[in-house]
């Protein structure tokens, strides 16, 4: 156990890519302590590749790079302007809400700083918003991609945690809304403090209605998602298909934007970004092998119990760990380790695998937006030119809204649970 | 090259994927071993889109450390993390040819296919994997690579 632990360590921190270091320190595991049993470990990494849900994955990354590719981050923008734009600081209030749609169709948080940081980080600073406060709203927003549904992460951790997808969809969708809700609070009341500029819209009834027009037909588009998975119409990779194909209509019929040769760069995009996490799913499937040979799991639970501690407190302690490990683990390995140690402990407590799951993936989006590893604090950095100390202060004040759901994901169950409890 | 290869697998398994989902619907039907096709095909995508990846400089990994290294340290951690990933692939590699000559000659069960025709996916990846690590040594080692030139640059200065 102590030798599985210190191992991977190191050789994550020498830089080994994750996806080896597991594999590198299930091999020492077995060569200390079981060399007969180092035989399996290429049937391990076979089984963990070897799973027909785990096509979810590209399918779910390529119908976001085809809907962005489509220009449907210009539609949301024009759309959330509609709405939002006419209050006092209405390019934030447009940046959190088209963060909100956005993540309902990308599911991703990466895609959705790239794609509207690169729209209104510049608009902003133009408008009179600072740099700092423009990038922090867009890297904080933008963590809500991953949690409103669909979510890559959290059909990366149905896989590992052998839960619904249309479950965690659900569950995470109450969260993911919340989330925004409050941003844009904090949004209206920075704004009314820094006297921030309102937006004229001057757009006739006609071209209002073009607006919500094409940007109603991307919004169908995750309510179908979710409706045909949670529904049963068809499994979570069936409908991710199905939205690929969508996605591609609508970029070729409506927005017009998504040109045919960009497709194989957008399908070799879309696998390779899934074999990476592929990989490292085939070979942590080795890692939560020994885990469970070693009773790990059963190991954190009894430690858990012997502490005495209320389960409040101890979900308290477990998010601290999730965004502390945010903080350096990119979000899909850290679902990939946290997951097999925590979950048979927390569901010994009485948490459900539903609330447990959107609790990590919520806890986890808040490491994006944190230094040293924050992705989007990368990609607005580069987008703003400004370092990703000065974003992740800015984002502070909107990161409060995080926070505050997460605690409540963790102990106002109805939060994440009343949702999945219409499925059957 | 693999990447093109990959992506025409990815590109078959989303099509079998609509057309299986189509059938089903439309005349309440299915393609004989369908399912078990796109698995096998995703199998081969991620064992060699893992390796490209390797080639790529594009795995997952906690990277602030290395990052803060520079000069002679840091081409020495380069090729030492490059000599790690070639020895897991190695043993997965060789280990997994005893393990295909005990059950890759049982069938699938649809498609009655031997299973070693996707089981190789396995030691055909880490093979790929190991040249890759290799090929990335070399350039380190020649001055091709970003860290290998800056090796360079500080030893000169």
């Amino acid at each position: 156990m102590l030798l599985l632990l210190s191992s991977l360590t190191i050789f994550l921190l020498l830089g080994v890519p994750i996806a080896y270091s597991l594999g590198l320190s299930g091999m020492s595991y077995f060569l200390v302590h079981h060399p007969d049993l180092i035989v399996i470990l290429p049937q391990r990494v076979f089984a963990g590749m070897d799973s027909e849900a785990m096509i979810a994955l590209p399918l779910f990354v390529l119908m976001g790079l085809l809907m962005n590719a489509g220009g449907i981050t210009t539609r949301l923008i024009e759309f959330s302007l509609l709405f939002v734009g006419r209050f006092r600081g209405g390019l934030g209030l447009v940046n959190v809400l088209a963060s909100m749609v956005f993540g309902g169709i990308s599911g991703s948080s990466v895609s959705d700083t790239a794609s509207i940081g690169a729209v209104l980080i510049p608009e902003m600073k133009r408008k009179g918003y600072t740099g700092e406060f423009a990038s922090g709203i867009t890297v904080a927003s933008s963590t809500m991609g991953m949690i409103i549904p669909p979510s890559v992460p959290m059909v990366i951790y149905a896989l590992v945690a052998e839960e619904s997808v249309g479950k965690l969809f659900l569950g995470s969708l109450i969260p993911g809304v919340l989330i925004g809700v409050l941003m844009l609070v904090i949004t209206m009341v920075v704004s009314v403090v820094k006297r921030y500029p309102r937006e004229e819209v001057t757009l006739t009834s006609r071209q209002k209605w073009s607006v919500v027009r094409k940007s109603v037909l991307a919004l169908i588009m995750p309510v179908f998602i979710i409706g045909s998975v949670v529904l049963g119409i068809a499994t979570a990779t069936e409908s991710a298909a199905i939205g690929v194909f969508y996605a591609f209509i609508i970029g070729i019929v409506v927005t017009k934007g998504l040109k045919l040769q960009e497709l194989p760069g957008l399908f070799k995009s879309a696998i390779m970004t899934s074999a990476n996490v592929m990989i490292i799913i085939a070979l942590s499937k080795l890692y939560i092998w020994i885990l469970a040979l070693e009773r790990v799991p059963l190991a954190v639970a009894g430690f858990i119990g012997a502490l005495n501690l209320p389960a409040a407190a101890v979900l308290l302690l477990i998010i601290v760990v999730i965004l502390a490990t945010g903080t350096f683990v990119d979000v899909s390995p850290a679902i990939l380790l946290l997951t097999p140690v925590f979950l048979p402990a927390v569901v010994l407590l009485g948490v459900s695998p539903i609330q447990f799951g959107v609790l990590l993936v919520s806890g986890l989006a808040v490491g994006l937006v944190t230094p040293p590893v924050g992705m989007c604090l990368n990609v607005a950095s580069a987008i703003s030119k400004l370092s990703i100390g000065r974003i992740f202060k800015a984002a502070l004040p909107f990161l409060l809204a995080n926070v505050l759901t997460l605690i409540l994901i963790a102990y106002v169950e109805p939060i994440t649970l009343w949702l999945p409890s219409f499925m059957k | 090259m693999l990447e093109t290869i990959v992506a025409v697998f990815f590109f078959v398994i989303l099509i079998m994927t609509l057309l299986l989902v189509s059938l089903r619907y439309g005349l309440n039907t299915s393609i004989k071993g369908g399912y078990e096709l796109t698995n096998y095909l995703f199998i081969y995508t991620t064992a060699i889109g893992a390796a490209v990846s390797v080639n790529r400089h594009e795995h997952i990994k906690i990277d602030f450390i290395v990052n803060a290294t520079k000069g002679t340290l840091r081409l020495a951690l380069d090729v030492l993390v490059q000599l790690l990933i070639a020895v897991i692939n190695g043993v997965i590699g060789y280990l997994s040819v005893s393990w295909i000559r005990q059950v890759g000659s049982f069938l699938s069960p649809v498609l009655r296919m031997p299973n070693w025709m996707v089981q190789v996916a396995i030691p055909v990846g880490s093979v790929l994997t190991i040249l890759f690590c290799l090929s990335n040594i070399v350039r380190d080692l020649s001055g091709e690579s970003e860290t290998g030139r800056e090796s360079r640059a500080s030893a000169a200065e």
